[in-house]
């Protein structure tokens, strides 16, 4: 308690000399403050979408290949579905693809142009009564294109009602969106003559599942992967996986993980730089503060007791420094979580281990200024004036 | 009762700052020790006040040896068995009147934090300073810093005062004010007094002087001279 006293009152003396060292400690726990609420933040909004997910009734297999082939039709087969279907606790089972484009070339009278191809889906894939017609009649051999294959194709012709080979066929233009960029699907056709034309030998690798209410949905999930690991049609050449929907998360997680660490490093840093301008203030204040040492010892204070106080008075610096460095960590996830599209959360743990960083901080480098003050010689510390 | 046999004292130069030093201090004596300048005063008095461990030869405190004693038994006696008085005052400029005599409280196993008070106006009163408990340093005359100097010292109730020239920074009347505060601790509480002085004036308060030179002790009694 003394100790704390003592501490408070030589830092206020030396008020502007140890903001400065202080620095330091405040933008390192500032960072740490604020990469724990994003980690925070990020870690609840997931566990809220895995409640919800964990909450439905439905299961997903997958199929991945051995085979390099791309355009290997290993996968689900029909006779796969209804053997999952069997297991006691299935209600239904879809297959799927996940794969729900095809990378194709279009040309055009000389100028021809390489991109993905997918079926409709929404009323917003295009022009609303384009999209409406081609989600109607199956068949048809309209297509919608992005402006940009539009203008690869057309130049700067509209692109409307004129005719596009893709592979062997011809489609009419119906159509053309803003959306899409290269990486899009950037040509849309209906879906009976994606299904027909273009995903003909596409492999279903995907098992969706419903579970029947009641049931346990890991239990009856491992009884159908039992089953297809040991019946399924391809099984010799490829292999099943129940997809975890924390899977796609943890992928997540990683990236976000990889910044953590970056910011984690700048905060290490930081910290490292504070620690050092803490010890050297604090081999300033030791060596300023002989004659009071020397004044202690004689009346009574032990080299433990000197060793204390200045420990005390350097965790104390960067305690102050860490508080500050909270505050500042807020304010900056205020300002974050304008840009996120989640809610960074400063909990009660991210602060407690901000203050004991910084407690660490001030404990690990006033060490040795601190001995040094408890080891001085007390009749050489007298001596001085 | 202090008692010194054979003692000697080599700086790290290798050079000898005191030799074969014998001496005996009854409990409640008064000394003074005399010497020219470099001659090895404050190196025997810091030897008397346990502030100096380094030393050859032997040095009793009470019977008690403390040549192997650990820097916690040492600091312990330090500060509530010695009260020590420094030329120069040695005060915390930042501290006030109250606190620097606080200090040897704060470190002391036998005081808690209750008795403080009223053990620290007990001496502001002794050495007559009422009424100065917050003021600095600073704002006192040389003869009030040195009385809170003497209050710190005696805050512990020490059975030894030592005291390297206590008076050398004052003026005559100062001096013999100060001395006058030693002679009444010393009767009042017997407490036993080793004073360094240069002033003869000041060693005629001591009830005996002994002389050093060049790091030898000679002893020469002198009658109580007082008043
Ligand atoms: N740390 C040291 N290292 C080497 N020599 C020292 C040291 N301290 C003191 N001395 C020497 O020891 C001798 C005695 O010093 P000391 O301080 O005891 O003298 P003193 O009698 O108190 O003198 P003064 O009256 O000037 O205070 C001096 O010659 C001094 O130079
Ligand atoms: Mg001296």
């Amino acid at each position: 308690m003394e100790n704390l006293t003592i501490a408070l009152r030589s830092i206020m003396k030396n008020k502007n000399r140890n903001f400065l060292t202080m620095l330091g400690i405040i933008i390192g726990i500032a960072s740490v403050i604020a990469i724990l609420a994003v980690g925070d933040g990020f870690t609840q909004s997931i566990t809220k979408e895995l409640g919800k997910d964990n909450a439905s009734n439905k299961v997903s297999l997958s199929y991945a290949t051995n085979s390099s082939d791309i355009n290997s039709t290993d996968g689900f087969t029909q006779g796969d579905a209804a053997l999952m279907s069997d297991v006691d606790g299935v209600q239904s089972v879809k297959l799927a693809s996940y794969d729900n484009t095809r990378s194709v070339k279009l040309s055009n009278r000389g100028n021809s142009a390489k991109t993905y191809l997918g079926p409709v889906k929404k009323s917003s894939d295009g022009p609303k009564n384009v999209v409406k017609s081609l989600l109607a009649d199956k068949n048809s051999y309209n297509i919608i294109i992005s402006k940009s294959i539009e203008k690869d194709l057309f130049k700067d012709e509209s692109a409307i009602g004129k005719p596009v080979q893709i592979g062997d066929d011809m489609f009419i233009v119906q159509g053309v969106s803003d959306s899409g960029d290269d990486y899009s699907t950037n040509v849309l056709v209906s879906k009976g003559t994606y299904k027909r034309i273009f995903n003909a030998n596409s492999n279903k690798d995907q098992a969706k599942l419903t579970i029947e209410n009641g049931k346990n949905k890991k239990k009856v999930s491992k009884a159908v992967l039992k089953k297809i690991k040991a019946n399924g049609e391809f099984r010799h050449e490829g292999s099943y996986h129940i997809d975890d929907p924390t899977e796609a998360m943890k992928s997540f997680q990683k990236v976000l993980n990889s910044v953590t660490y970056f910011v984690a490093l700048v905060a290490g840093i930081s910290l490292l730089i504070a620690g050092i301008g803490v010890m050297n203030v604090m081999y300033i204040t030791v060596s300023e503060r002989r004659n009071e040492i020397g004044i202690r010892r004689a009346f009574g204070a032990t080299a433990n007791n000197i060793r204390n106080q200045f420990l005390t008075e350097s965790i104390v610096l960067c305690v102050i420094g860490g508080i500050i460095g909270i505050i500042l960590g807020y304010l900056a996830v205020l300002v974050i979580n304008a840009f996120l599209p989640f809610k960074a959360v400063i909990t009660i743990y991210s602060i407690l281990i901000s203050l004991l960083v910084s407690s660490a901080v001030g404990l690990l480098f006033g060490f040795i200024p601190s001995n040094k003050a408890a080891k001085s010689s007390l009749v050489g510390l007298l001596k001085e004036e | 009762m202090l008692k010194v046999k054979n003692v000697g004292k080599t700086y790290a130069n290798d050079f000898k700052a005191l030799t074969d030093i014998n001496l005996e201090v009854p409990d409640g004596e008064f000394l003074a020790i005399m010497g020219p300048s470099g001659s090895g005063k404050s190196t025997l008095i810091n030897i008397l006040g346990l502030l100096d461990s380094d030393y050859t030869g032997d040095y009793f405190l009470k019977n008690e040896n403390y040549k192997q004693s650990d820097d916690a038994t040492l600091s312990g006696v330090r500060g509530d068995k010695i009260g020590f008085v420094f030329q120069n005052f040695k005060l915390l400029s930042s501290y006030t009147v109250y606190e620097n005599i606080e200090i040897p409280l704060i470190y002391s196993k036998t005081k808690t934090i209750t008795d403080r008070k009223s053990v620290i106006n007990e001496v502001i009163e002794q050495v007559g300073l009422q009424g100065k408990e917050n003021s600095l340093p600073s704002e006192l005359s040389g003869g009030q810093q040195q009385r809170v100097a003497i209050a710190r010292a005696i805050v512990n109730n020490p059975n030894l005062l030592i005291a390297d020239e206590p008076t050398g920074a004052l003026d005559s009347k100062t001096s013999l004010e100060i001395m006058n505060i030693f002679k009444h601790l010393n009767e009042t509480f017997n407490t036993t007094i080793i004073m360094v002085t240069h002033d003869q004036e000041v060693a005629d308060f001591a009830m005996r002087t002994v002389h050093i030179r060049d790091g030898r002790l000679y002893e020469n009694e002198k009658s109580v001279v007082s008043d």
